[in-house]
């Protein structure tokens, strides 16, 4: 055992011809606020979706909690304890915002009670998050910043160890980002280990204790905020020489 | 009782249906392969163009391939009207999996009813001074009315090719599904792009129909026997690779063609469901795939 | 108890039907509701993969033929009673499904209906060469006698397919309510973020093609007897690809309800228009009033019925 929650080692993965990870390694602690930043297309999602089994990685390996998940599919991760969130949310249409957050409950929290608990543990997840008013309401009716906050409380029902969040705060006003954060904040004091990927800057500065940064597929820095943000290669990487 | 003669023909018959299932399947690499719309109802517009061809050819004695080129512009018309129902009620709204896929059901099952109704179920087929002829390379024969239409499969291949690789709007389409964002930053509207390329592939199907009523009789339900074999095709073939459709339409007209022969006709469908169902579990990118 | 209460209901619905019947005495009436009361069963069992997952089964007429199919068989080489042809024209159904599941659905979902598109041209085409169960010509086969208290075997086989009828609506209503429907309903909503909420995806998506190819199936064993001349062109009809996806489109896919009320609906309108309309316009308009639905209406009727009951209320 590494000690890690999560270990990237070597991860590879190509489509076709065009290489998006190149041997990218990290290691996420128990507990910690992680970040993960880079210009567009520097593979974050790509490194993302072969954590949670979205896609299969071509070389390397990937352990959680000291083992290899690199093999299974994605809802044995999740049940495993690694749940994420969409960059462009994918809520299920034909559900209420309550029903939304059932299914993780009893398809990762509770795979085999299926107990008839879930839908008050969802009204609570509801309440923590704020979203308890619309708990009855269509998902798909919800606005920008509610679509935000169901996928978060979706990732969150899924009771994981590891919550991923996907640029979850894209195309929010500055007080509807300080209301993710401090969501985040919570969900950390509780014990749940986050990686933030987010291209908001200041965001990522005040939430996250390390950074490890990402261009064209590649890790070109890791540290803590500040040790980054005066970084040279980093400063290259998103303004150019 | 196998024969080297027999082999070599079989071969010979097998690569010239090849040519000619290229020109069916060039609709369904365009649009399942570029567009990523799922026309199921592609083999039964090709039903329609050679319907189109019989009744020119019946009223006027038209040769079926003019035919087929003179109803080009209307089929196109024709996708381009298809496709804005098709987006408008359902790609818009992005629930194009299951609804689009029943669209083009319901769809073609008003084209082949139609035909049904108007025409009968009678085979219907047309005169042409090259149906019948044949001639011998050695021990090979080769019959006009298989030749012919691999010729202008073949022929409509290459130019489907250059239009997609050279010219403005062929790169258009080729691209749209994979970057409309660019195209946008272009100056090309991707709906615009989108609807070209589907009027495009139904376009393709005026020729094709022509195409398959010279090399043998049609009536309204046989388009059902081709949806096997042009998707076993364009898999195969690498969706939207046009050099691959066409090398895959010749696999599948040579395993068909020597099935035929040496197991009988009735097994060869079976030849191209097999084909699909084994690429599908094997390697479903096909021989080219992206 | 709660549990079987639905099924309950439906067969004291069917008790009251078969003792109508019996009253008007008319057997064909027997007939035409047999067949609608098969109608029921298929769009029921299509919907629980095409509705309920999202998965779209153009081959029906596979299934329910290879169903009948079976039953021919057994009855040729057994002499096997209806509960065992039922039973393993279940099985093979379901055997299907798991297959073209296996080789297609763990790609993207127009494949798995590609390959159904195909089925069942290649399926016809094997039977058409297949002599001992008559090929092309078809077989004869002969009823068995009517069993006690029935006056003839057509009123038995009524009463057989309203009871599997009744059977696949209630399991269809218990996928529903249940934790597998649940997750059905999120794999059609969105499989990625469904599989990333920890749903087994490619489980519950064969789980589904083999529930529905089960009761394809079951629906084509009675068939032989039903027809008693059992050929290919009949057993394989286009009627049953459309009406099976018609029906559920028209009537609603997201419950129950829906097939069944298109079922109803579709197949009394069309057992009327047979003796009016050929059976090629019949089809044709079932064609257009689908395409009609899926553009305007895709929530069906049960959806349209519930939308003007909610705004009633509000």
């Amino acid at each position: 055992m590494s000690g890690f929650l999560l270990e990237v080692r070597n991860v590879t993965k190509r489509f076709g011809g065009f290489t998006a990870l190149n041997t990218v390694s990290l290691q996420v602690k128990e507990g910690e606020r992680f970040g993960l930043i880079g210009p567009n297309g520097s593979g974050k999602t790509t490194l993302i979706n072969c954590i949670s089994g979205a896609l299969r990685n071509d070389g390397g390996q990937i352990l959680f909690r000291g083992r290899d998940i690199a093999a299974l599919p994605a809802h044995q991760r999740t049940r495993l304890g690694i749940a994420r969130s969409f960059q462009i949310p994918k809520p299920f249409a034909s559900m209420t915002v309550l029903q939304n957050l059932c299914i993780p409950l009893e398809y990762a929290a509770n795979p085999t009670s299926h107990g008839a608990d879930v839908p008050a543990e969802a009204m609570e997840i509801l309440r923590l998050i704020g979203l308890h008013a619309k708990a009855h309401a269509m998902s798909v009716g919800l606005n920008q910043i509610e679509m935000r906050k169901l996928e978060l409380a979706r990732a969150m029902a899924a009771r994981p160890k590891l919550l991923i969040s996907d640029e979850g705060m894209a195309g929010l006003s500055s007080g509807e980002v300080d209301d993710i954060l401090n969501l985040l904040f919570k969900l950390n004091e509780g014990g749940i280990t986050i990686v933030m990927i987010e291209h908001i800057m200041r965001a990522v500065m005040r939430f996250s204790e390390r950074i490890v940064v990402l261009d064209a597929g590649e890790k070109i820095a890791e540290g803590t905020p500040d040790e980054v943000v005066n970084n040279k290669a980093v400063e290259k990487a998103y303004l150019g020489e | 009782m196998f024969s080297y003669d027999l082999l070599a023909n079989a071969l010979v018959a097998g690569i010239l249906l090849g040519g000619f299932y290229t020109a069916m399947s060039l609709g369904i690499s365009l649009s399942f392969g570029l567009l990523d719309v799922v026309n199921i109802a592609h083999p039964v517009f090709v039903i329609l163009g050679s319907y189109a061809a019989y009744a020119t050819n019946s009223t006027f004695g038209l040769d079926p391939i003019l035919s087929g080129l003179l109803f080009t512009p209307v089929f196109y018309l024709l996708g381009v009207a298809v496709y804005r129902i098709y987006y408008g009620s359902f790609e818009k709204t992005g629930e194009e999996s299951l609804r689009g896929l029943v669209f083009f059901f319901g769809l073609m099952f008003i084209v082949e009813v139609s035909l049904l109704l108007t025409f009968g179920v009678d085979y219907r087929l047309v005169e042409a001074p090259y149906i019948g002829a044949s001639f011998q390379i050695g021990p090979i024969g080769i019959a006009l009315r298989l030749l012919v239409p691999c010729l202008v499969g073949l022929l409509m291949t290459g130019a489907l090719y250059l239009f997609l690789g050279k010219s403005f709007y062929g790169k258009a389409v080729k691209g749209v599904s994979q970057d409309s964002l660019a195209l946008r930053l272009m100056g090309a509207n991707p709906v615009k792009i989108k609807t070209i390329g589907f009027g495009l592939a139904i376009a393709t199907a005026s020729l094709a129909g022509a195409l398959l009523i010279l090399i043998a009789p049609v009536e309204p339900s046989i388009g059902r026997e081709y949806i096997g074999r042009v998707f076993a095709i364009a898999v195969l073939g690498g969706l939207g690779n046009i050099g691959g459709t066409l090398l895959a339409s010749l696999i599948l007209g040579v395993a068909e063609s020597l099935t035929s022969t040496f197991s009988g006709p009735s097994w060869a469908l079976a030849v191209s469901f097999g084909i699909l169902l084994l690429v599908l579990a094997v390697r479903p990118a096909g021989l080219f795939g992206r | 108890m709660k549990r079987t209460f639905p099924f309950l209901i439906g067969l004291s619905v069917l008790l009251v039907l078969f003792l109508v019947l019996r009253g008007v005495g008319n057997r064909y009436y027997y007939f035409a509701s047999y067949v609608i009361l098969q109608y029921v069963l298929l769009a029921t069992a299509w919907n629980i993969l095409g509705g309920y997952t999202g998965y779209v089964n153009f081959g029906t007429p596979a299934f329910f033929a290879l169903g009948a199919y079976t039953a021919v068989l057994l009855i040729l080489l057994f002499k096997a009673p209806l509960p065992v042809l039922i039973v393993a024209g279940g099985l093979v159904g379901g055997l299907l499904g798991l297959g073209i599941g296996y080789l297609t659905l763990r790609l993207k979902g127009v494949f798995f209906s590609i390959a159904t598109l195909a089925l069942a041209v290649v399926l016809q085409t094997m039977v058409v060469n297949w002599e001992y169960v008559g090929g092309a010509k078809g077989i004869n086969i002969f009823r068995p006698p009517s069993p006690p208290w029935f006056s003839n075997y057509v009123e038995f086989l009524f009463l057989v397919m309203g009871v599997l009828a009744v059977a696949s609506v209630t399991v269809a209503w218990w996928i529903e309510r249940s934790w597998i429907g649940r997750g059905l309903a999120a794999i059609r909503d969105n499989e990625e973020a469904a599989e990333c909420m920890g749903v087994p995806t490619l489980k519950l998506k064969l789980l589904a093609t083999t529930v529905s190819g089960f009761l394809l199936g079951v629906a084509g064993a009675p068939f032989p007897y039903y027809v008693t001349l059992v050929e290919p062109a009949s057993a394989f009809d286009l009627n049953y690809a459309v009406n099976s996806l018609a029906m559920p489109m028209i009537g609603g896919t997201t419950t129950w309800m829906g097939p069944v009320v298109g079922a109803v609906l579709l197949g009394t309108a069309q057992q009327v228009a047979t003796v009016t309309i050929s059976s090629e316009l019949n089809l044709l308009i079932v064609g257009v009033v689908l395409v009609g639905f899926v553009i305007l209406a895709p929530q069906g009727i049960v959806g349209l019925v519930r939308k003007v009951w909610k705004e009633r209320t509000a």
